[in-house]
């Protein structure tokens, strides 16, 4: 793999060079009219400007470049992002996590904020972005905006390694569409789209699901005792208990200057919740609605303002399967709360942008039961609650100046506080009550985030950029609970600091260079730990917030029109991730590949598009965990379980518009066509799995779909 | 090596063969194309065009189109006679400059109202880079669909301000009326 690196490193660069001249424009001169009506407009050079003057590190896919690839889903948009990769370890809640720049968090996804029109999709029990509640169908994206690194700035704590946004309401387009595939993948998609410039209205909605993988169980585990506990053999299959079903509906309005958004979301998915499951499988169900009206205005010519308000209500529960009729579990959480935000965007003059921000994140109503009797007495019967709400505040403002045509300077600094709140944990045992245990989140000091980022442009065609930032992430409720249960104190925010250079270089419209070095520096990480405690011999498993980590990287990247039609994405990413927490100075840090590869490529010609996708993800390690005794003699002791292999996958998108008849599209999407074994590292979720878990083999999803307007 | 990673790396290497034609363009120099291209289509009154000493295309106000419009024409003519783009910030400058083309970025709809004072029956073919434009009077406008650029044309105006229009270009373009 390493020799391959370099061939298309040195190919890129050779090639790279031969497209540095100009084209000459006066060649349209000689074409007819109605050939120039044929012609396609770029869309990139608006894609170019805003990633060339965005004080970020920011990546752009618009719907057209969906539809070329044939994405099957947002995890597989994001996967195939440079500097994400995918561990998807079917646990309970998180299932499709993503680490960036080589930092990863077990459990659920909250190392960056997703938004939908500028929603923040947070779920308040975990915070937590788990896609399992934003599961947005791919045909309803018209632009999808990722901005990788410290975001805090703008969007808060969670912000940690980026934002993302999905913009569904852009494109005045409705169609209809019908899926069917491998793993019997099936869904339904339709979109609407009307109004004109001052009142419209657009709804996606779609019902999607497939039975999951059907692999034995010996793929996970090679410990078949421990199989044999829940009824199970190496070669029970996995047939129907990974299965899932997603509902969506989605709704955006406009009337003048008002704007509303809609969102609800049901999942019903087939998960390991920290064991394997007989069938008929454990299931993950979760309802997630939001509903959010905007208001925006120019107040002059020169000043605008907006307010938003956002209603969410987020609930989830576990259908538990054991194979022994006495042994159950239940597991329930509720969360009901509003956000309101206002923003001001001054405009001086033409060289300065000034924007100030408020928001308020309120959590008015929670409510969480467990009962895992099977599991440990102190789990049992559990439900705990708040008396008062819990407030998120947050003033943020950011200045851009643009000096002249050659530079430009951005920076920022964000207040953000949250008050402090009582928790209670009630545990009965039986029909008696056996424990009441209170706690109290005190960490209410105001924390600073500061941003501040530089660009140069040389000249027309090359832009460098140096970015510092912080972003912060708060503990979640459930952390803070689980702190309160086991006896220890509650936890404060995680830190990190990002130093990124990058320079852009596009000599023409058919090329284009992007480079970049990065230092990511991570202290008080909440991590879990098993801690030993000399007072009573014996591993006590908690969170703390004493990780340590330091990511350093380089990235490459670089898109080319070689050919009439053709176009070409190459990106390389090399880093080194360490953990300086204290003890783990010399293990290899877990869930951090060093070398990552994308590949797209499409070729266009009339109404037939077709694009390849590849994704090469390194070595990973499992977690080291201290208190693991696992085999004496094993190199692997301490891990949770074995490493995995690298691994290189491509996907096929052949997309046919106006086939079979006019109106209509066909599209074909092979997921991973070698059909190679694509393996994730396990995670304490679900550590039963030492062997990893295992991505889906070749799928083939076929679709047919027509346009109504 | 194995055959799959070989198979791979032979169809990257002939993707990376040097470039024939690429396709795509900017917005602005098919719209620059394009108001040449129109002028193939339409006859300026005789007694207008001998009275000139050249050919002005006007751009009003900044706009990105006036950079291709020079490369495409400045060392060109049109009907005949040497073009000359310009930018003019009002519209007494537009009536002074004595423009053939008159192209109006949709930012600038509001002095729509005062260009077509001054150039009302005149020959100036009146270009809007918006179809909202149509509705303060101008003859032409640009549309895109489907990433393309397209136009309408205003054919009751064009024929008031007396610039022939060949019934080619109202077969290309389409036509609307008001």
């Amino acid at each position: 793999m390493r020799k391959i690196f370099i061939i298309l490193i040195t190919l890129s660069a050779i090639t790279f060079l031969s497209f540095s001249k100009k084209p000459d424009t006066p060649s349209l001169v000689d074409l007819s009219l109605q050939d120039l009506m044929k012609l396609k407009i770029s869309t990139t050079s608006k894609i170019k400007e805003t990633i060339e003057n965005s004080p970020a590190s920011v990546v752009i896919l618009t719907r057209e470049e969906i539809r070329k690839y044939g994405y099957k889903s947002l995890a597989d948009i994001i996967q195939n992002i440079p500097g994400f990769y995918m561990i998807n370890d079917y646990y309970w809640l998180g299932s499709e996590n993503f680490g960036v720049r080589g930092f990863f968090t077990p459990g659920v996804l909250n190392d960056f904020v997703i938004l939908i029109n500028g929603v923040n999709m947070i779920g308040d029990a975990y915070s937590d972005y788990s896609l399992s509640k934003i599961n947005i169908p791919v045909e309803a994206i018209d632009r999808i905006e990722i901005v990788r690194g410290p975001m805090s700035i703008v969007y808060g704590s969670g912000a940690f390694l980026g934002a993302i946004n999905i913009i569904t309401n852009k494109e005045k387009i409705s169609f209809a569409s019908l899926s069917y595939g491998s793993c019997e993948y099936n869904k339904i998609f339709v979109r609407f789209f009307n109004g004109n410039k001052n009142t419209k209205i657009n709804i996606n909605f779609s019902s999607y699901g497939d039975n999951g993988i059907s692999v034995p169980y010996k793929k996970f585990t090679d410990n078949t005792f421990f199989l044999e506990k829940f009824g199970l053999s190496e070669n029970s299959m996995t047939e129907n208990v990974l299965k899932y079903r997603k509902s969506f509906i989605m709704s955006s309005g406009k009337y003048k200057n008002l704007y509303f958004d809609f969102s609800y979301n049901n999942t019903r998915k087939g998960v390991f919740d920290g064991f394997p499951s007989p069938p008929p499988g454990t299931f993950l169900n979760n309802a997630y609605l939001t509903l959010h009206l905007k208001y925006q205005n120019k107040i002059k010519k020169n000043i605008k303002t907006v307010l938003k308000a956002t209603y969410l209500y987020d609930s989830f529960y576990w259908e538990y399967s054991f194979s022994k009729r006495e042994l159950y579990a239940t597991n329930y959480n509720n969360t009901l709360s509003y956000e309101l935000e206002t923003n001001l965007l001054y405009l001086p003059s033409k060289k300065i942008e000034f924007i100030l921000g408020a928001v308020r994140h309120t959590i008015f109503y929670i409510f969480k039961t467990y009962d895992y009797p099977v599991f440990n007495i102190l789990y049992e019967n559990t439900k705990f609650t708040t008396d008062e709400n819990i407030n998120y505040t947050g003033i943020f403002f950011q200045l851009n100046y643009k000096a002249n045509k050659k530079i430009f300077f951005s920076t920022g600094l964000r207040a953000e506080r949250i008050n402090k709140y009582k928790i209670k944990v009630l545990t009965s045992c039986g029909s008696n009550f056996c424990s009441q245990k209170k706690g109290e989140f005190e960490d209410d000091k105001i924390k600073l985030i500061p941003r501040l980022a530089l660009i140069f442009k040389p000249s027309d065609f090359q832009s460098l950029k140096f970015i510092y930032g912080k972003a912060i992430k708060q503990p979640s409720l459930i952390q803070n609970v689980n702190q309160i249960t086991t006896g220890y104190p509650t936890l404060s925010p995680a830190y990190i600091e990002t130093f990124e250079f990058n320079y852009l270089y596009s000599p023409s419209k058919k090329a284009l260079l992007s480079f970049s070095l990065y230092l990511n520096k991570i202290k008080d990480l909440i991590v879990k730990r098993n801690i030993y405690d000399p007072e009573t011999n014996r591993w006590i498993l908690h969170s703390t917030n004493s990780g340590k980590m330091e990511t350093k990287g380089a990235e490459l990247g670089i898109k080319l029109k070689p050919m009439k039609n053709i176009n070409l994405n190459l990106n390389f990413t090399y880093q080194k991730t360490k953990n300086i927490e204290k003890g783990f100075k010399n293990i290899k840090p877990a869930y951090a590949p060093e070398q990552l590869a994308y590949l797209k490529a499409d070729y266009t010609i009339g109404n037939i598009s077709l694009a390849i996708i590849g994704r090469y993800v390194s070595k990973m390690f499992t977690l080291w965990d201290p208190a693991f005794v696992g085999d004496q003699n094993s190199i692997h002791r301490g891990r949770i379980g074995k490493p995995v292999s690298p691994y290189f996958t491509l996907d096929f998108n052949l997309r046919l518009e106006n086939f079979p008849v006019k109106k209509f599209f066909t599209n074909i999407h092979t997921y991973n066509i070698l059909n190679k074994e694509i393996r994730f590292p396990t995670t304490p979720g679900n550590s039963w799995a030492v062997l990893g878990t295992l991505d889906y083999g070749r799928t083939i999803i076929f679709s047919l779909g027509r346009y109504l307007k | 090596m194995k055959k799959n990673n070989k198979v791979f790396l032979v169809i990257l290497i002939l993707l990376f063969l040097p470039e024939m034609i690429f396709s795509q363009y900017n917005e602005y120099e098919i719209k620059a194309a394009m108001i040449g291209k129109f002028t193939l289509f339409l006859t300026w009154p005789k007694e207008n065009l001998k009275s000139s000493h050249d050919f002005k295309i006007c751009v009003f106000g900044k706009s990105p189109v006036t950079k291709y419009l020079k490369q495409m024409y400045e060392k060109n003519r049109l009907k005949s006679l040497p073009v000359k783009v310009v930018t003019v910030f009002s519209s007494d400058e537009a009536k002074k400059n004595g423009c053939k083309i008159l192209f109006i970025a949709p930012r600038y709809k509001k002095n729509m109202k005062y260009i077509l004072n001054k150039t009302i029956k005149k020959p100036v073919l009146i270009i809007g880079d918006s179809p909202a434009l149509l509705n303060y009077g101008a003859h032409i406008c640009f549309y895109i669909k489907d990433n393309t650029i397209r136009f309408k044309i205003n054919y009751k105006k064009i024929k008031e301000s007396k610039i022939s229009v060949s019934y080619l270009l109202l077969n290309i373009g389409e036509v609307v009326d008001q």
